[in-house]
Order: structure tokens, then sequence, then C-alpha cells
């Protein structure tokens, strides 16, 4: 039988404490709310009103976070550590976008910070040469959308390599598992094509990964590795992003499998929210593996 | 207009009153379900689960009691809300924090118990006004600790160690009084 915290049936004096601070700014649209309230429940069908799109950054910002992260795991997917061509990754990155709903956007706009948004933009800026501020509709060419999945992706392992180095550095995994730039999913070579890194699932890799993980979910018990909440998501969406680039690989290669799961059992009992109340049997796991 | 008379005419199915009732208590839900997702639905996801707890109030005014309709709406929203992070991913981990629990019927059934909403109610009362405070960010409005140490001006630890004392006090406030906790 499910159990539920007591406190979810108390009735207090809540009613002092519905101030304005404690209500926040959730991006939930009333209209929206009562639009599916009325299509479900239809006490009155002539309520039911327009919905406004909620493009958080307009039809081109959306398209791009939408090539961004789709774009990037299906690139993954495909791509098996070959080279990839330009015009390969172009054509799937716009099947991508065509398949994509309001919903998927909204989730992967919600992904990306303001602070992220920053950092990627001046990724494009130091390393592409792309004036992010001053950037017109007719900038946005399928040649920056690419480089724009790309500039992604390598914020993506930039943030990664700090949290798993981090944890490497206190000590909760062998120095060997640093991450450096040769570890990073992609490069650019000098005519300026993308290839993935070849070792991407060779079995030392998907090993690495695995250890990697288990390095930070030990260090992140530990008041000493100072995460922020936003860290956190990070981290989550990393070690989604690779627990399902190797779920991909397990998938094709049919090697790792339990190993994995484990790992991901791993993360899914440890990155949680207010880790400070939970006694983890990380130990345990760890042995299980070792 | 007072929550009891929506309720009142809520229970005679009056579209207006539940109009009134999605305007007012939207942000307040939004608020729960955005805290106790923490970040892993969408906004869409969030805007269903809100809608559902207005359908499902809807569709059950003859269950609701002119008095709750406050508790009633927050009770649907928390377990919506679950049921939504259970159902978006097997990779949400839900934290519901593993305070005071107790079987899900049994829970309902005190709630609907008056003699343990006093209980409950003296039971706030041995906290400060302060220390009420954060026990409501934190189980009411699902605030996270680095989030009520930011509003309250204190660190993380401090934060932490309130909640915890308080939940050892209510702990022991429930089991002298033959609470099975």
């Amino acid at each position: 039988m499910m159990k539920r915290n007591i406190f979810d049936y108390m009735e207090t004096d809540t009613q002092n404490y519905d101030k304005d601070n404690f209500i926040e700014e959730t991006g939930i649209n009333t209209e929206n709310v009562k639009k599916l309230f009325y299509k479900a429940a239809a006490p009155s069908a002539k309520k039911v009103r327009p919905v406004r799109r909620r493009f958080m950054y307009g039809l081109a910002a959306a398209l791009i976070s939408a090539a961004t992260i789709v774009g990037t795991m299906a690139v993954v997917a495909q791509t098996n550590g070959e080279i990839v061509e330009p015009k390969e990754t172009q054509k799937t990155e716009q099947n991508t976008i065509k398949k994509l709903d309001d919903k998927k956007i909204a989730e992967l706009n919600k992904k990306i910070s303001m602070e992220d948004e920053q950092a990627i933009s001046k990724l494009m800026y130091e390393e592409l040469g792309y004036d992010m501020k001053n950037m017109k509709s007719s900038d946005i060419t399928p040649q920056y959308e690419i480089d724009y999945v790309f500039a992604k992706a390598k914020y993506g392992n930039i943030v990664y390599r700090d949290l798993v180095n981090k944890a490497i550095e206190m000590g909760y995994g062998d120095k060997s598992l640093m991450v450096t730039d040769e570890d990073f999913d992609y490069v650019r070579n000098e005519n300026g094509e993308y290839t993935a890194n070849k070792d991407f699932y060779s079995d030392e890799t998907l090993k690495k990964y695995y250890l990697r993980t288990i390095a930070c979910c030990k260090a992140y018990n530990d008041p000493e590795f100072h995460i922020t909440d936003e860290d956190r998501l990070r981290m989550i969406n990393m070690f989604n992003k690779d627990y399902q680039n190797i779920y991909q690989a397990v998938n094709e290669s049919e090697k790792y499998n339990d190993t994995m799961i484990k790992a991901y059992e791993l993360i899914e009992k440890t990155i949680v929210p207010e880790s400070g109340y939970r006694e983890l049997p990380l130990d345990n796991a760890t042995k299980e593996e070792s | 207009m007072s929550d009891e008379e929506l309720a009142r005419r809520l229970k005679k199915h009056d579209e207006s009153a539940m109009e009134e009732i999605m305007e007012v208590y939207t942000p307040y839900i939004s608020t729960i379900i955005n805290n106790m997702s923490k970040g892993g639905l969408t906004i869409s996801d969030m805007e269903e689960v809100c809608a559902d707890v207005f359908i499902t109030l809807w569709k059950n005014t003859e269950k609701l009691r002119e008095q709750e309709l406050k508790s009633y709406i927050i009770g649907i929203a928390k377990s919506r809300t679950i049921d939504k992070l259970r159902a978006v991913s097997s990779k949400q981990t839900i934290d519901i924090e593993d305070i005071i629990y107790i079987e899900d019927n049994t829970a309902e059934d005190m709630y609907k118990n008056s003699d343990f909403r006093i209980d409950f109610e003296q039971a706030l009362q041995m906290f400060s006004e302060d220390d009420r405070e954060i026990i409501v960010r934190y189980y009411y409005y699902y605030q996270t600790v680095p989030k009520i140490a930011a509003i309250k001006g204190m660190n993380k630890e401090a934060v932490k160690s309130k909640i915890r004392r308080a939940k050892s006090k209510l702990e022991s406030f429930f089991r002298e009084r033959g609470y099975k906790i």
C-alpha cells in the first residue's frame, strides 16, 4: 500500500501563512488550466478560451532548443562513434524538430536556465564567432543550428567535467577517471566539421561513465561537495543523459546491461532533492560493483 | 467571497463558483505542484495536474465539506502531483519525506477524526512562530531547505536541524497520545 506523509492530510493554520511571498511564479497559465478543465469536465463548452502559445523565446529559440537536446541525443544515438557528416546531422535535426510538440519544447526550454544560455552564448561567440546579442532571424541558418547543438553539447560536457572532477579531487574516485577535453563527446575538426568521440561506446568508456557516476553519487552526500540546486538539476540531467547514451549502447551491444541498471538505480537512489535527510547504502552498492 | 460560500455554491454545481475557485487557487496549487515536483514536471504537465485537481473537485463536490475546501484541494493537488511524477518517468525520484508515515487509509481516517485534528493543532503550538513558519514552508509549500534558508536569512544546516527537531518532537507528541506512527 502506498504510504503518504501524514502532513498531506492535515488541516492546520496555513490560512495564516497565505502571504504573497509563499506563492511563487511557476509559469503556469490560469487560462490554460481552465481550458484543460473545461475540455475534460465540460460544465460549459462556451467557456473554452484560446490558449496563448508558450514559446519562451519565440519560434526561433524554440527550434534551437529543440535541436539542442533532442538533436544531441539523436546524433549520439545514430553516430555510434562514427564521424558525423554535417549534412546528415542537419537532416536528423530537421526530422526531429518536426516531431516535437509544444509539450516537448516547453520541457526542453525549462531545462535551459538563463545562466546556461549565457554560457552557451559565450561559447558560440568565443569559439565560433557568432554575435548572439545581435542575431537576426536571417542568421539562424541550418549551420547555426548545428553549431548551437554542439555548443550546447560542449557546455554539457564542461558542466559534467567540473562536477566529476570535483568529486574525484575530493577523493571519491581514482584520478584516472578525471574528465579531460579528450573525453568530450564531440570535437570540431580543423575543417569545422563535428566528429563524435570514436571511443564513445567502447567498453572502457562505458565503465568510466559508471565509475564516475559512483564518484559523484558518493560525493553528493559530502557537505564539502557544495552543489547548488541548479547544479543538482544539471547533475541529474547529465546523469540521465549518460544513462540514456549508455542505455542506447547497451541496446546495441547487449553488454553492461546489469551494470548499467545498477548504476542507474544508484543515481535514482542518490541524486534526490533534499539529500541531507537520507542515509544511503552507497557502500553496499559500491561493494556489489567491485 | 469566503471559501465556505464558494464550497456551498460548488456543491450546487454552480459553474461560476468553479471559475472563481480556479482563479483564486491556481497560483496556490501551482506553487505546491512546482515545489513538490522540483523540476520533474514541465509547465504543461503542471497545468495538466492543476486542471486535474479542479476536475476531481468538480466531480466530487458531494464529498466536499464546506469548511474544508482548501484542505480538500491541497490533498488532491498533492496526490495528483505524486501520481503524475510516477507517470511521467520511471526515472523520476519522488522524494516524499520519510517523516511520519502511516498507512494511506489510516491517514485519511485520522484526518477526519476531529480529536486528532485538535491534537495536531495543539502540537503546532509547541513551536515558535518562526519554527512554525519553517514547518509550513517545508511541508505545505514544499519549499527546499536552501530556499527556506535564503528567505529566513539562516544557513541551511540551521534550517535542516530545525526541521529534524520538529519531526522528532511531533513524533513523540503523537506517540505519547497513542497514535501509531
